[in-house]
């Protein structure tokens, strides 16, 4: 059995999943409850000024039978007074000590409030600090959550403040709703951060009532935007934890927050760089005790890997990850229909007639049974046809080799710039 | 035409020049596709417009082995 322990800049956990900051964390009797499932840290959800939060704040998207394969949420941070919250996490951390306990915190941008903040918070024996400067509803509209968040400025001048009154480990948790999320990351790194938490959660209207005509959620008939979580942002978060990890200026600890429902998905994060996960959306939907699925199915998979601890898989994939311009145009892969498995349903065909390259051809064999086949010489290896097809392993992608050695795009517009150096109109761009 | 007939044809026609010596001197790409300028050592020159993706690709596979040719 692998070692799952964790050490997240200074924070050590029995194993790497974590509940994020949100309704599953706001009290202690909760996460008393998801430490006694099996859970390795929480992130105690928000504490600042108390809120009053409205009726109706959660909806979700429900896809082609998949419960809850997005989620929504127009609720706020924490709406207890600040001394009920401490007495819970002194109490938490006294039963569990061996647990990390993370407190997020947002306070307008302003010294005093986070010195005040976080002075208490320590006192009471937290492992560490979240900052959220993503939260994208109600507290952004005060200045404070991803209206900070945005803002490099503001995040590097907040992180700096709460380092000086900090003494335990200080996370930054950055929001998605930004061009580049390296930017604020960065930002964070500037301000002294100890590691990033991200991704937080993704503006959103859940929806329209095509019968009432209200939002989804409405308050009495209005709705606002809220913040969408939940599987269907899972690859978004990926890349953003990935762009995070490959940059140099960024360069702390990440735990990888978006989507993630079970151990595979955990594995992916750490894999691109994160050291721990946290989740919330997966808790809320199927409740505290998935997180035993997710310990066995982790520590079966170190084991099958021979790996003997879970901080082995941490960056692995990073390495693997580029950006376009350093991909090989030389490589190439082409789709191989088994005809033996094909249903011929005949999905791929129509998906690459009317939407790719016209490459799979209907043919009639000797005994009049139809069949599947793709022109490979002008198959150009899209995966669309794999993708659609309903049967697995009906369709596989091989590689085919070629005889010209790998060259990227990049090095294609750097040969032809050599070729014409001297001449003004040569000038090509690498991405 | 498919695209990967009309792929063999630009290449044929590249494969041909590199086979009689010619080099690739030259090359301008615009929305067209490529426009190379080749010449031969022995000052003969001419010129090939590509415009599949693959020979705009692939010319430059040849002008890289060329280029280590002459390294």
């Amino acid at each position: 059995m692998a070692d799952l322990r964790i050490n997240l800049a200074g924070i050590v956990s029995p194993n790497p999943f974590w509940l994020a900051s949100a309704p599953p964390t706001n009290t202690g009797y909760q996460v008393q409850r998801a430490f006694e499932a099996g859970w390795g840290g929480a992130v105690w959800k928000t504490l600042g000024d108390p809120i009053i939060n409205t009726s109706s704040r959660f909806a979700a998207i429900h896809f082609n039978g998949q419960r809850v394969a997005g989620f929504n949420n127009i609720e706020l941070i924490t709406d207890r007074p600040l001394e009920i919250n401490l007495k819970e996490i002194y109490e938490t951390k006294k039963r569990f000590p061996n647990h990390a306990i993370v407190v997020s915190l947002m306070v307008e941008p302003n010294r005093e409030k986070w010195h005040e903040i976080v002075k208490k918070v320590e006192a009471v024996g937290v492992d560490g600090l979240e900052l959220n400067f993503g939260c994208p509803h109600g507290m952004a509209e005060r200045g404070m959550g991803a209206a900070s968040g945005q803002q490099p400025d503001l995040v590097e001048v907040q992180t700096m403040w709460v380092k000086e009154a900090a003494t335990t480990p200080v996370i930054v948790k950055l929001t998605p709703n930004i061009t580049d999320i390296t930017s604020t990351a960065k930002a964070a790194v500037r301000g002294g951060a100890d590691a990033i938490s991200l991704i937080n959660t993704i503006n959103s209207l859940a929806g329209v009532d095509i019968d009432s005509w209200n939002t989804i959620p409405h308050v009495g008939g209005k709705g606002s935007h809220g913040g969408y979580c939940g599987p269907a942002v899972k690859p978004i978060a990926l890349h953003m934890v990935a762009d995070c990890a490959r940059n140099p200026e960024v360069g702390v600890p990440i735990s990888g927050i978006g989507g993630i429902s079970n151990w595979r998905d955990a594995v992916e994060f750490m894999l691109m760089g994160a050291t721990g996960v946290q989740v919330c959306t997966a808790a809320m939907h199927h409740g505290f005790r998935i997180v035993e699925d997710m310990i066995d199915g982790l520590n079966n998979y170190l084991d099958e890997k021979g790996l003997a601890s879970v901080t082995e898989l941490i960056g692995k994939s990073v390495p693997r990850y580029s950006d376009w311009g350093n991909l090989d145009l030389n490589y190439a892969v082409v789709a191989r229909i088994d005809t033996d498995t094909c249903i011929n349903c005949n999905k791929c065909h129509i998906a690459c007639e009317d939407t790719s390259h016209q490459c799979i051809d209907m043919l009639t064999d000797d005994q009049g049974q139809s069949y599947l086949q793709v022109r490979e010489e002008d198959c150009v290896g899209c995966n669309l046809c794999a993708i659609v097809c309903p049967v697995d392993g009906a369709i596989s992608m091989i590689e085919v080799s070629g005889n010209d050695a790998p060259m990227t795009w990049n090095e294609r517009q750097e040969a032809i710039g050599k070729l014409s150096e001297g001449e003004d109109s040569t000038k090509k761009e690498a991405v | 035409m498919s695209e990967f007939a009309q792929f063999k044809l630009e290449k044929q026609k590249l494969d041909d020049f590199v086979a009689q010596k010619f080099k690739i001197v030259g090359v301008k790409e615009d929305l067209e596709g490529a426009w190379l300028d080749l010449e031969h050592p022995g000052g003969e020159t001419a010129n090939l417009h590509l415009t599949t993706a693959n020979a705009r690709k692939y010319y430059v596979s040849l002008l890289l082995k060329q280029e280590q040719t002459q390294a």
